[in-house]
C-alpha cells in the first residue's frame, strides 16, 4: 500500500427502516479512494451507489435510516481538523473522543462537526442540475453562500487587506476601525459568537456587505473557472434562465468554491445531452487536475467509466462485488455480475445482433437472497452461493472480488 | 368507486392504443377473471386499511355519522309540539341550566328546549348543505365541462362570469343576496347557492382541460367516437373525483357560511331550530344570571351547545373530505 | 412590472362591471329602490320629485347608467343607518375596520407560517398533531361563537381584557380620543400617550384573533404542506451538503419557496377575513364598517348593505393583484405579461 487513501470504508452496514420491513440497502461495502484519483461506482439503479456516497456525506436521512456498522474514515486537512478537535462535544458517544493522525471517521462525528467537513472539504454534485439548484436564488448568492459559510476567515483577510490599500491610498475611510475592528476579529476566530449576533442585527449587520463583496468575487471567478462564458451575467441568473449544461458547471461552481479534497459526483451527466456530457465530463476531469480533488463519479454508463475512471467499483444488490483499476475490470472481469454488465455493452466491432442481457430482476432487499446475493441470477451458482456470503478478496495487487468462484470456496 | 372508473377508461384506451393484442377469448375462465379483478380488489382492500389506519378519518366519520343519526332519529329523540317542527318547544321563561326540569341541555332564549334545537337542528344543517353543495355541484358541473370541453367564446364568457363570482368574498355576495330577498331559509339557500357553483364550475374546468389532453382521450378522438360520448364517458367520469372531495368538504363549509349568515339575521325566524340562529337568539342571555331552585347560574349553554354542533359538524365533514383525498387520489400517498 | 400592473387594472374594469351589474340588479329586484329616500312625512308631490332626481322612472338600461355614473361620481346613495351618504359613511367607518384588519392578517401571516414551519419541521410529534387540531378547529368554528367563547373566558371568567369597543368609555367620554389617521394604534403614538395605546391595544387582542384565527389555521395548514413538500426536493439536499446548518435551510432555503403557494392562499383568505369582520365587529362592537353593515341588515338599509358590498370587492381584488405582483417578486420563475 504506497498510495494515500483519502477515504476508507470499512465494513458498511445501512438499514432502512419503512412500513413495507426493513431494507438492507447496504450490506458490508469496503471501498477506498486514493488521493488524487478518479474512482468510478457502477452499478444498476438502487444497488446502493448514491447511498454509499450519502453515507460519506453523512446524509442518511435518520429516520428512516440507520448506520447499523462501519467506519468511514476520511483524511481530513489539518485546518479542518483543528477545528473538529476545538469544538465542543464534537464526536458522538465515549469512543474514539480523539481522532489520531489526520484520519477522522465520518460516521462519530456530531452534526455540527460534519457540517465543517460538508461542502468544505467533501463536495457533492448531482443528477439534475435543475432541481438541484434552488430556484428562488441566483446562481451568484448559491455560489457565494457556501464561500460566506466555509471561508469566512481567508474573507476576512482579504477584507483586511483591500481596507488597509484604501486607507493607504485615500487617507479616510468610512467606518475603518469598526470593520478592522471586526475582520481582524473574525480572521482570528471565524466561529465568533459575537459576531454571529451582529450579523443578524438591522444596522450592525452591514459590516458583512465588504465580506459578501469579496464572496460575490470569489464567485464570479469560480464561474471563470468552470469555463462559462459571460459569468458576469450568469451571476444574476435564476436557474431555470440557464440551461442545463450551464446548470451543472453551477453545481460545479459551487461544490469547488473551497476546493474540496473529495468531489463525490452522483450520476453528474445523466440528464443531459450528450453533447454537453462530454464537456462537463472534460470540465470535471480538468478541474479535478488543477485542484489535486479526488471525486468518486457514480454512474451506470460504462462508458463514463471507461473514458475517466481510474478505478472502478461494481455494486450489486447493495454489496461490492469487485473492484479493480479500469482497464482490469474491462479486460478480464471477473465476478459473473461483472461479466454480464460487461457483455451488456453494444460493441460495434462484434458482429452480435442480439445485445445480451443479464437474466432475471434486482432482487427485493427487504428480503434479500441469502448467501450470496447474486446467486439467484448467477449462472454459475452454486449450492454454497445460497448458503454464505462471499468475502471480498484480493485476487492479485488492485483487484478485489466477492465470488464463491475464487479462491473463496475451499476456506468455507 | 371513482377509481374504478378511471382504471376502466384506462382499460379501453389501452385496448385501443394496442390493436394487435390478442383478441380477448369469450371462454369463461374464472381464474382470468380473478387475476384481472385482483389489483382492483387490492387497490380497494388498500383504501379500506389506509382508511381504518387513519384515526383522523375515522373521528371524521364519527362526527358525520353522529350528526346524520341525529337528523335520523330526531323525532323520536326530541318529538316535536307544533306542526312546524321547526319551531322549538318553549315555556317563555328564563333559561334553565342543563338537567332542570327535564331539559337535559337546559333551555334557551324564550325558554326554548336546548336539546330539541340540536337535534331538529342537525336535520335543518344537513338539508341547507346538500341542497347547496348539490345543486352547486350540478350548476358547476354543467358550466365547468361545456367551458371545458368546447373551449373558445363559450369558455372566455363562463370564465369571466365565474371571475366575478369570485372577485367576492363568499360570505359578503351571500350576505347582499339574501339582504335584498325576503328573509326565510329557501332564500338563503338559494343565496348561498349562488356564491358557490362558481368554484366547482372553476374545478371542473381545469379537470377537464388537463384530462382533455389524456392519450386514451386522444385515442378516442381518433377512432372517430363521437364529442359528447368522449365528453360523458371519458371525460366527466374522469374528472369527478377531486369534486367529490372538493363537496364533501364543502358541507361543512356551507354550514358555517349557513350560521353566520343566520346569526346577523338572514334565514330561519328568531326561536327556530337552526344552530346559527340559536347562538344569536342565545347571545341575548349570555353570561347574564339566572336562578333554578335556589341557585345561580352563569348562562353559557345558551351559546356553547349550539356553536360545539357546528363545530362538530364541519370538522367531520372536513376530515372526511381529507381522508377522502388520500384514498381518491392514489398519487398522494406515499 | 409597471406594464403587467396597469393591464392588470384594465382587467378589473370588466370584472368591477360585472360586480356592479350584480349590485345594481339586487337594488332593482327589490321592488321599490326609492324605499330608502322616502319616508311617511312625504307629500305626493316630494316622492315624485324624489323619483324625478333619482331618475326611477326612466328605463332601466338607462337607470343602469345613471346609477353607474352615480357610483363613479361617488355618490352611492344615502345610508340610513350612519344617517349620513353612504360614501361618507365609508370613509367614516373604514379606520377601524382597516386597523382590525391590518393586524388581524399580519399575525395570521406570522404566525401561520411560523406555526407551519415549526410543524412540518417536526412532522408526527406532539408539536406538530397539537398544530394540526388547532389548525383543524380553526377552520370548523364559526367566528361568532369563537368570539363569544373568548369572551367568556377573557372578559368574563378572568377579566383580563374589555369585552368590546375600541377603547375604553372613559376616552369617549371625555372626548379625548385622537382622530389624525383614524387608525387608534398609531394617533396614541402620534400624541404621546401611552395610557391610551395600551388600553387600545388591549381593545384589540380579541377581536384580532377572533378575526384571524381561521386564517392563521388556513396559513398554519398550507404553508406545512407545501414546507413539507419542498423539504423534500433536491435543493435542500444541495444546500445539506453546503454545510448549512439546520436553521438556515429551513429559514432561508425552504422557507422562500414555500412561500410562494402560501401566498396566493393568504390572498384569497383575505375575503374570508373581511366576511368574518361582519361578525367580529358586531360581537366586539367594532365601530367599523362591519358592524355597520349588519346593521344596516337588520334595518333593511340596502344602500348601504350593497355600498359596503362594492367596496369589499374593490378592496378584494385590489388585495389579490397585489398579491399576483407579489407572487413574482417570490418566484423568479414567474413572469409578469
Amino acid at each position: 500500500m504506497n498510495d494515500e487513501f483519502i477515504i476508507e470504508i470499512e465494513d458498511l452496514y445501512i438499514n432502512f427502516y419503512t412500513k413495507g420491513g426493513v431494507v438492507k440497502a447496504i450490506d458490508g461495502v469496503n471501498l477506498s479512494i486514493i488521493k488524487g484519483e478518479t474512482f468510478g461506482l457502477v452499478g444498476e439503479s438502487g444497488c446502493g451507489k448514491s447511498v454509499t456516497a450519502n453515507s460519506i456525506m453523512g446524509l442518511i436521512p435518520t429516520p428512516p435510516g440507520k448506520i447499523e456498522k462501519g467506519v468511514i474514515r476520511f483524511t481530513t486537512p489539518k485546518e479542518i481538523m483543528d477545528r473538529v478537535r476545538s469544538g465542543k462535544r464534537t464526536f458522538k458517544g465515549s469512543e474514539a473522543k480523539d481522532p489520531k493522525g489526520d484520519k477522522i471517521d465520518i460516521m462519530k462525528l456530531n452534526k455540527k462537526a460534519i457540517r465543517l467537513i460538508r461542502g468544505r472539504a467533501i463536495s457533492m454534485i448531482f443528477q439534475e442540475p435543475m432541481s438541484a439548484l434552488n430556484p428562488v436564488f441566483t446562481a451568484g448568492d448559491q455560489i457565494s453562500e457556501i464561500i460566506l459559510l466555509h471561508e469566512k476567515k481567508e474573507l476576512a483577510e482579504a477584507v483586511l487587506k483591500k481596507l488597509e490599500e484604501r486607507r493607504n491610498g485615500k487617507g479616510v475611510t468610512l467606518g475603518y476601525n469598526f470593520l478592522k475592528r471586526t475582520y481582524t476579529k473574525m480572521a482570528a476566530d471565524p466561529d465568533n459568537g459575537t459576531l454571529a449576533l451582529m450579523a443578524k442585527i438591522p444596522l450592525l449587520k452591514s459590516y458583512r456587505r465588504p465580506m459578501v463583496r469579496e464572496a460575490n468575487e470569489k464567485a464570479l471567478r469560480m464561474l471563470r473557472l468552470v469555463r462559462i462564458p459571460d459569468p458576469q451575467n450568469v451571476m444574476k441568473s435564476f436557474p431555470h434562465e440557464l440551461s442545463g449544461g450551464m446548470q451543472q458547471r453551477v453545481m460545479i461552481a459551487i461544490a469547488l468554491s473551497c476546493r474540496p479534497q473529495l468531489l463525490i459526483a452522483d450520476e453528474p451527466t445523466t440528464a443531459l445531452d450528450v453533447t454537453i456530457q462530454a464537456q462537463i465530463l472534460k470540465l470535471i476531469q480538468e478541474l479535478q487536475e488543477e485542484m489535486g480533488t479526488s471525486v468518486l463519479m457514480i454512474t451506470h454508463n460504462l462508458g463514463i467509466v471507461a473514458e475517466v475512471c481510474d478505478r472502478v467499483g461494481v455494486m450489486y444488490a447493495g454489496c461490492l462485488v469487485e473492484s479493480a483499476n479500469t482497464k482490469t475490470i474491462f479486460k478480464e472481469p471477473l465476478h459473473p455480475y461483472t461479466q454480464g454488465l460487461m457483455n451488456s455493452i453494444p460493441k460495434v466491432d462484434l458482429d452480435i445482433t442480439r445485445l445480451e442481457t443479464i437474466e432475471g430482476n434486482v432482487p427485493n432487499l427487504i428480503k434479500p437472497p441469502s448467501g450470496c446475493r447474486f446467486h439467484t441470477r448467477c449462472p454459475y451458482a452454486m449450492e454454497h452461493c445460497k448458503k454464505e456470503k462471499p468475502q471480498l478478496i484480493e485476487i492479485e495487487p488492485g483487484h478485489s472480488v466477492a465470488c464463491h468462484l475464487y479462491g473463496g470456496v475451499d476456506n468455507g | 368507486m371513482a377509481e374504478d372508473k378511471i382504471d376502466k377508461s384506462q382499460k379501453k384506451t389501452n385496448d385501443l392504443q394496442a390493436p394487435a393484442s390478442p383478441a380477448p377469448s369469450f371462454d369463461f375462465d374464472p381464474d382470468a377473471l380473478m387475476r384481472e379483478l385482483a389489483p382492483r380488489i387490492r387497490e380497494f382492500k388498500n383504501s379500506i386499511s389506509l382508511f381504518r389506519e387513519n384515526i383522523t378519518a375515522l373521528l371524521g366519520l364519527s362526527f358525520v355519522i353522529f350528526i346524520i343519526l341525529l337528523a335520523v332519529f330526531a323525532p323520536m329523540i326530541s318529538p316535536p309540539t307544533s306542526a312546524d317542527p321547526m319551531y322549538i318547544p318553549r315555556d317563555f321563561k328564563a333559561p334553565k341550566p342543563p338537567g332542570a326540569d327535564g331539559h337535559i341541555l337546559g333551555t334557551g332564549n324564550w325558554g326554548t328546549d336546548m336539546l330539541y334545537g340540536i337535534v331538529w337542528g342537525a336535520r335543518t344543517s344537513i338539508s341547507i348543505s346538500l341542497f347547496v353543495v348539490l345543486t352547486g355541484v350540478l350548476i358547476g358541473l354543467v358550466v365547468g365541462s361545456i367551458a371545458g370541453f368546447y373551449g373558445g367564446k363559450i369558455d372566455n364568457l363562463m370564465m369571466r362570469i365565474t371571475d366575478i363570482f369570485l372577485s367576492l368574498p363568499a360570505l359578503i355576495l351571500a350576505m347582499a343576496i339574501a339582504s335584498i330577498l325576503e328573509r326565510n331559509l329557501e332564500n338563503m339557500m338559494l343565496a348561498i347557492v349562488i356564491v358557490w357553483w362558481p368554484s366547482y364550475a372553476r374545478l371542473i374546468r381545469a379537470q377537464v382541460l388537463s384530462i382533455k389532453e389524456n392519450t386514451y382521450v386522444e385515442a378516442a378522438r381518433a377512432i372517430g367516437v363521437k364529442k359528447n360520448r368522449i365528453l360523458f364517458k371519458h371525460i366527466i367520469p374522469n374528472s369527478i373525483s377531486p369534486l367529490i372531495v372538493a363537496a364533501t368538504m364543502d358541507i361543512g363549509s356551507v354550514v358555517l357560511v349557513a350560521a353566520g349568515l343566520s346569526y346577523i339575521g338572514f334565514g330561519v325566524s328568531t326561536g327556530s331550530a337552526e344552530w346559527g340562529r340559536m347562538v344569536s337568539d342565545g347571545q341575548a342571555w349570555f353570561l347574564s344570571t339566572v336562578y333554578w331552585e335556589g341557585r345561580e347560574y352563569t348562562a353559557s349553554w345558551v351559546v356553547l351547545f349550539p356553536g360545539l354542533a357546528i363545530l362538530i359538524f364541519t370538522m367531520g365533514f372536513s376530515l372526511l373530505g381529507d381522508a377522502l383525498r388520500d384514498i381518491l387520489d392514489p398519487r398522494m400517498r406515499r | 412590472m409597471a406594464n403587467y400592473i396597469i393591464k392588470r387594472l384594465l382587467l378589473l374594469i370588466p370584472v368591477l362591471l360585472g360586480v356592479s351589474i350584480i349590485v345594481f340588479s339586487l337594488t332593482r329586484i327589490t321592488g321599490n329602490p326609492a324605499a330608502g329616500y322616502i319616508n311617511e312625512k312625504m307629500t305626493p308631490s316630494q316622492i315624485e320629485m324624489v323619483y324625478e332626481k333619482y331618475h326611477f322612472n326612466d328605463p332601466v338600461l338607462d337607470q343602469y347608467g345613471y346609477w353607474l355614473k352615480g357610483i363613479v361620481q361617488l355618490d352611492w346613495g344615502w345610508s340610513k343607518t350612519a344617517a349620513m351618504p353612504v360614501t361618507d359613511a365609508i370613509a367614516y367607518y373604514f379606520p377601524a375596520t382597516l386597523e382590525l384588519t391590518l393586524i388581524s392578517i399580519s399575525l395570521a401571516i406570522f404566525v401561520g407560517i411560523y406555526l407551519g414551519i415549526a410543524s412540518s419541521v417536526r412532522r408526527n410529534k406532539p408539536f406538530d398533531h397539537a398544530t394540526r387540531v388547532i389548525s383543524l378547529v380553526g377552520v370548523s368554528l364559526p367566528v361568532f361563537w369563537l368570539a363569544l367563547i373568548l369572551q367568556f373566558v377573557f372578559y368574563y371568567y378572568f377579566g383580563l381584557l374589555p369585552s368590546g369597543g375600541r377603547a375604553s368609555n372613559t376616552y369617549y367620554l371625555a372626548q379625548t380620543l385622537p382622530d389624525i389617521t383614524g387608525l387608534l394604534l398609531v394617533d396614541s403614538l402620534l400624541i404621546g400617550n401611552l395610557g391610551l395605546f395600551k388600553d387600545v391595544l388591549w381593545h384589540l387582542i380579541m377581536p384580532a384573533v377572533t378575526l384571524s384565527f381561521g386564517t392563521i389555521a388556513i396559513v398554519t395548514r398550507i404553508m406545512r404542506n407545501s414546507m413539507l413538500e419542498v423539504l423534500s426536493l433536491d435543493y435542500i439536499k444541495t444546500a445539506r451538503a453546503k454545510g448549512l446548518n439546520e436553521r438556515s435551510i429551513i429559514w432561508k432555503h425552504a422557507r422562500k419557496n414555500a412561500m410562494i403557494p402560501t401566498t396566493t392562499v393568504i390572498g384569497l383568505s383575505f375575503g374570508g377575513l373581511l366576511g368574518g369582520a361582519v361578525l367580529t365587529e358586531s360581537i366586539f362592537s367594532w365601530p367599523g364598517l362591519g358592524r355597520w353593515s349588519a346593521t344596516s341588515i337588520k334595518l333593511f338599509d340596502y344602500n348601504s348593505v350593497l355600498g359596503f358590498c362594492l367596496m369589499v370587492a374593490v378592496i378584494y381584488v385590489v388585495i389579490n393583484l397585489a398579491v399576483d405582483v407579489m407572487y413574482a417578486y417570490l418566484d423568479p420563475r414567474v413572469r409578469l405579461e
